[in-house]
């Protein structure tokens, strides 16, 4: 079967371009930090927060 | 009652189906190309949100070369996207605006943005650059969109979603995303 090789690249795109506000904001985690926390259903978005920027890449 | 509209369409589909039917949108509003590219799709989206805009500005905001950008707006002038009107002012400066089919399909996309033209501008920007290509097109789009709302699927079900076009491009485009690394074979 096939797959999405990063799926929360993808989650992260619509989540984001779907909200009300495009600007990430509250990034409070540093590169490299273990990263834990209230993830929704696919795990990649912390209070409206992409992922990758949650790790501030 | 479009507030209605957009809140209803947004409620009736799951997120994954939403990123298929937003491509699917794009499509249409682009004379039902898929080989269009996503830069085409920025551009189209880029003059709904500003009637009247001039190629020299679109070329600034989307930092497109000026030979590329002159390709686009040819491509959608003469697919009907777009009409061109000379500036009152000065007749070298040609006026964009949407018009047609083609802005009754991107205001059916632009329905699953809160946030309207920046919303999908925002997501295109983030396909392009999830899928590595200095070109990528709405079928790509549409199978990474596909699988994200599957979850996963089988080659041949990723293909059955696309469009009536020759097998051919469509399994040059899944392989090149395999090959990319876009999508991997579980």
């Amino acid at each position: 079967m096939i797959k999405l090789a990063d799926p929360a690249a993808v989650h992260n795109a619509w989540a984001v371009s779907t909200s009300d506000n495009l600007e990430p904001k509250g990034i409070t985690a540093t590169f490299g930090a273990e990263v834990s926390g209230n993830f929704d259903q696919a795990g990649t978005v912390l209070n409206g927060v992409p992922f990758e920027q949650t790790l501030g890449m | 009652m479009n507030l209605m509209k957009q809140h209803a369409k947004r409620a009736m589909t799951t997120r994954g189906q939403q990123s298929c039917l937003v491509i699917d949108h794009l499509v249409e509003a682009l004379a039902n190309d898929p080989s269009s590219s996503l830069r085409r799709a920025l551009v189209l989206n880029y003059i709904d949100e500003t009637p009247g805009v001039t190629q020299t500005e679109i070329m600034r905001a989307l930092k497109i070369s000026k030979s590329a950008m002159n390709r686009e707006i040819e491509w959608l002038f003469n697919y009907g996207c777009v009409t061109r009107q000379e500036g009152e002012r000065d007749g070298r400066e040609i006026k964009l605006e949407t018009c047609g089919y083609s802005k009754r399909a991107l205001g059916e996309a632009l329905d699953y943005f809160p946030l309207q033209h920046k919303g999908l501008h925002y997501l295109l920007n983030q396909y392009i650059s999830i899928l590595k290509q200095d070109r990528p097109t709405l079928r790509d789009a549409r199978i990474i969109s596909t699988l994200y709302d599957k979850v996963e699927a089988s080659k041949t079900e990723i293909i059955e979603d696309l469009y009536d076009g020759p097998a051919t491009t469509d399994n040059r485009a899944y392989n090149k995303l395999l090959e990319d690394g876009v999508i991997k074979n579980d």
